[in-house]
C-alpha cells in the first residue's frame, strides 16, 4: 500500500479553477461592453467577483475567507432585492456602502482566522512530527527512509546501531551499504508507482563486514500529488529468531528420535512380556509332559526286553518310539531353559575365548557341510561382564543356524571389535555421542554367513518362540528365542540383517566399561 | 543272591508301575510302589528298602519333605535316596552339580537303564 500524507489540504480541481477564471472575466467583459450601465451592473459585478474568491478560498481550505465570501454574496443579493422592492438603486444608498464595508470587514476577519488556524495547524504538525521522530528513534526496529535514488534521508538509531554506524554516518549514503553488494541501483519512478509494500528475508552487512539475517519490509511514500518521493524500510534483525527456529528444529528432531526409541523400547517390552509368559507356561507344561514321557520311555524299554528275540519291524518301531520321546524331551528342555529364573553368573570374560570354544564345538558340523571359517577377531578386546556358559549357548546356536543356512557349503565369518561409541555409524550427529565418549565402549561381535538370507517378512518373527523354518523335528523354534533372552539378560542387543551380497549378518553389541 | 528292595514313590501311577515292571524284570530287585508322599514313611518302615526313589514334586507331601522325614528317623536315615524330577533348573540342582540335598537326582524322562546304573552306583 502506498502512503499518502493525511494532513494535506484539498487541491483545487482544474474545472473549479477554470470556472473561477471565467466568472472573473464576466464582470470585466460586462464593464467593457456596457460602460454606460456600469452603475446598474455594479451589484452583479461585485457578486460575480465574489464567486471565484469563494471557490478559491473553499478549495484552498481557507475557511474564514470562504465564509466571508459566502456572507458577502448573500448580503449583496438580499440588499439588492430590498432595494428593488423599494424601487431604488442599491449603489445609490448608504445601505450599499454599509454592505461593502461589512464585506470588507468579514473578509479581513476571515483572512485573520485563516492565518491563526494555519499557525495552529503548523504547530500541531510540528508536534506530531516530533512525536513521530521520537517514536522512530526509540523503537528497536531499524527504520530507514530513502529518496527515490535510494539515498538515506532518515535512519533511526536502532538501524544505525544494528549495522555498526552512527546515524550521521548514514545520512546521504546509498542504502546499498547494508547490502552484501554494497550498492543498490535507483528505482525508476514508474516502477515505484506500481510497487506496493514488499517483504523479504535477506542478509545485511555491518560496517565491520560481518553479516546477519534480516527481514525487510519496504513501502513507497507518495507526495500530495501522488508522486513517489521516498521509500520507508523497516529492518528486523532475525538472528535470534533463526537461532530459535534452529533450536526448535533440533528439538523436533530429538523428539522424533526419542519417540522412535520409545516405540522400539515398547516393542522390546512387549517382546519380553511375550517371552516371559511363554516361560511361565513352559514350567507348567514341562512338568505335565515329562511324567507321561517317562511312562512311555520305561514302557518302551520293558516292551523291548519282552520282544528281544523279535525280528522285523517291531524293534525298529520301538527305537522310533524312544527317539520320539527324546525329541519331545528336547523341546521341553528348551522351554525350561526359557523359563529359568534370570540369574546370570557375570564374570569379566574375553569374548574371543568364548568364540573359539564355541567354534570348536561346531567344527564337526561345519566340516560336514563344507563350510569354511574366516576369523577376524580383534586382539586387544576389552573384557566384558558375561556368563560364559550362556553366551556359549547363544554362539553355538548362531553358528549352527549359519551352517544350516549353507547346506551347499559357504563361508562363515566371525568378527569381533571394540567401538568407543554406540550407533556411530547410523547417526554421527546423535546427541548421545558426547555422553558416550566417556570411557564406555562397545564390544561388537558379527557373524556373517553366505547362505540364503532370511525373507524380509520373516525377519520380525525370528525371535518368536516356536518360529522355525527348519523341517519338523530338525529345530524346536526356541533357539533364537532363548538366545534373545540370554543376550537381553546381559543388557546387550542382537540384530539380524540380510547382507546385500547374500546371507545374513548377526550383530551382538555388548557394553564394556573401560573404567573397570 | 538276595534281591535289593527298592521303594518307588511317585504321584504318577504310570511311572511307579512301569518302573516296578522294569526293575523287577531285571531280576535283581524287589519293588514296592507308593503314589502319595505322605505314605512314604510308613511304607519305608514296613518294607525296609535298600534304596528309595522319590519324586520331587508331588501334590501332598513333596519329595524333599519325605527326604527330611527319613533323615530324621534313626532307623531309616541311612537308606540311600535317588530323586526323580520333571523340572530341571539351577535352583533345584543346587550349587554342587547334579545333587539335591546331597542325594543324586534323575531328570524325567530317564532311560530305565540309567536308573539301574544310578541305583547300582549307590550300592558300591
Amino acid at each position: 500500500m502506498t502512503t499518502r500524507s493525511s494532513y494535506r489540504t484539498r487541491s483545487v480541481p482544474p474545472r473549479a479553477l477554470a470556472l473561477s477564471v471565467a466568472s472573473l472575466a464576466v464582470p470585466v467583459v460586462a464593464a467593457l461592453a456596457f460602460p454606460e450601465s456600469l452603475g446598474e451592473l455594479s451589484v452583479m459585478l461585485w457578486l460575480l467577483a465574489l464567486v471565484p474568491a469563494f471557490l478559491l478560498a473553499y478549495y484552498r481550505g481557507w475557511k474564514g475567507v470562504t465564509f466571508a465570501c459566502g456572507i458577502g454574496m448573500v448580503l449583496l443579493v438580499v440588499t439588492n432585492s430590498i432595494a428593488a422592492i423599494l424601487g431604488r438603486q442599491v449603489q445609490e444608498g448608504a445601505l450599499f456602502f454599509v454592505v461593502l464595508v461589512y464585506i470588507g470587514i468579514a473578509l479581513g476577519i476571515g483572512w485573520l482566522t485563516d492565518q491563526l488556524s494555519a499557525t495552529t495547524m503548523r504547530r500541531q504538525i510540528d508536534e506530531i512530527r516530533l512525536q513521530l521522530v521520537k517514536a522512530l528513534e526509540t523503537m528497536q526496529l531499524g527504520v530507514t527512509i530513502t529518496d527515490t535514488n535510494r539515498k538515506i534521508i532518515f535512519s533511526n538509531p536502532a538501524e544505525a546501531r544494528n549495522h555498526g554506524y552512527t546515524v550521521d554516518e548514514l545520512i546521504g549514503k546509498n542504502v546499498g551499504i547494508f547490502a552484501p553488494s554494497r550498492k543498490l541501483n535507483p528505482l525508476r519512478k514508474e516502477d515505484l508507482k506500481k510497487l506496493s509494500s514488499w517483504k523479504r528475508e535477506t542478509t545485511n552487512v555491518r560496517k565491520d563486514g560481518s553479516t546477519f539475517p534480516v527481514q525487510l519490509t519496504s513501502d513507497v511514500v507518495l507526495s500530495v500529488s501522488g508522486e513517489p518521493i521516498g521509500i520507508v524500510t523497516t529492518c528486523d534483525d532475525i538472528t535470534e529468531r533463526r537461532e530459535r527456529q534452529k533450536q526448535l528444529e533440533r528439538a523436533t528432531r530429538e523428539l522424533r528420535k526419542s519417540h522412535g526409541d520409545l516405540q522400539a523400547a515398547q516393542m522390546r517390552l512387549i517382546e519380553a512380556e511375550k517371552l516371559e509368559s511363554v516361560g511361565r507356561l513352559a514350567t507348567g507344561v514341562a512338568h505335565e509332559v515329562k511324567n507321561p514321557l517317562m511312562v512311555i520311555l520305561t514302557g518302551v524299554k520293558i516292551l523291548a526286553q519282552h520282544l528281544q528275540d523279535e525280528s522285523g519291524d517291531i524293534p525298529v518301531l520301538l527305537d522310533d518310539m524312544t527317539d520320539a520321546v527324546t525329541r519331545a524331551d528336547v523341546v521341553i528342555r528348551g522351554l525350561l531353559d526359557f523359563a529359568r529364573p534370570r540369574d546370570l553368573e557375570l564374570v569379566p570374560e574375553d569374548l574371543n575365548t568364548i568364540v573359539e570354544q564355541s567354534l570348536s564345538l561346531v567344527k564337526h558340523e561345519m566340516d560336514k557341510s563344507h563350510v569354511t571359517l574366516a576369523k577376524e577377531l580383534a586382539p586387544d578386546l576389552p573384557k566384558v561382564n558375561l556368563d560364559a556358559f550362556k553366551i556359549q549357548q547363544v554362539l553355538i546356536n548362531l553358528f549352527t543356524n549359519a551352517v544350516h543356512a549353507m547346506p551347499e557349503g559357504g563361508e562363515l565369518t566371525v568378527r569381533s571389535y571394540a567401538s568407543p561409541v554406540r550407533q556411530l555409524a547410523s547417526d554421527p550427529n546423535s546427541v548421545e555421542r558426547e555422553n558416550l565418549l566417556t570411557g564406555e565402549s562397545d564390544v561388537i561381535l558379527e557373524v556373517d554367513d553366505t547362505g540364503t538370507g532370511i525373507p524380509e517378512d520373516k525377519l520380525a518373527k525370528i525371535f518368536d518362540p516356536f518360529f522355525t523354518t527348519k523341517p519338523t523335528g530338525k529345530g524346536t523354534g526356541l533357539g533364537l528365542s532363548v538366545s534373545w533372552q540370554i543376550v537381553d539378560m546381559h543388557g546387550a542387543s542382537i540384530e539380524f540383517k540380510n547382507r546385500d551380497e547374500g546371507g545374513v549378518t548377526v550383530t551382538i553389541i555388548f557394553r564394556s566399561d573401560a573404567g573397570e | 543272591m538276595e534281591k535289593r528292595r527298592i521303594l518307588v514313590v511317585d504321584d504318577e501311577a504310570g511311572i511307579t508301575r512301569t518302573l516296578k515292571l522294569y526293575l523287577e524284570g531285571t531280576g535283581s530287585y524287589e519293588v514296592r510302589t507308593e503314589n502319595e508322599g505322605s505314605r512314604a514313611l510308613q511304607a519305608a518302615r514296613e518294607f525296609s528298602p535298600h534304596l528309595i526313589m522319590l519324586d520331587l514334586i508331588m501334590p501332598d507331601t513333596d519329595g524333599a519333605m519325605v527326604a527330611s522325614e527319613l533323615e530324621g528317623d534313626s532307623e531309616l536315615q541311612n537308606i540311600p535316596i535317588i530323586f526323580l524330577t520333571a523340572l530341571v533348573s539351577k535352583k533345584e540342582v543346587g550349587a554342587h552339580g547334579k545333587e539335591i540335598g546331597g542325594h543324586p537326582f534323575l531328570a524325567k524322562p530317564v532311560d530305565p537303564e540309567k536308573v539301574v546304573e544310578c541305583i547300582e552306583r549307590q550300592f558300591q
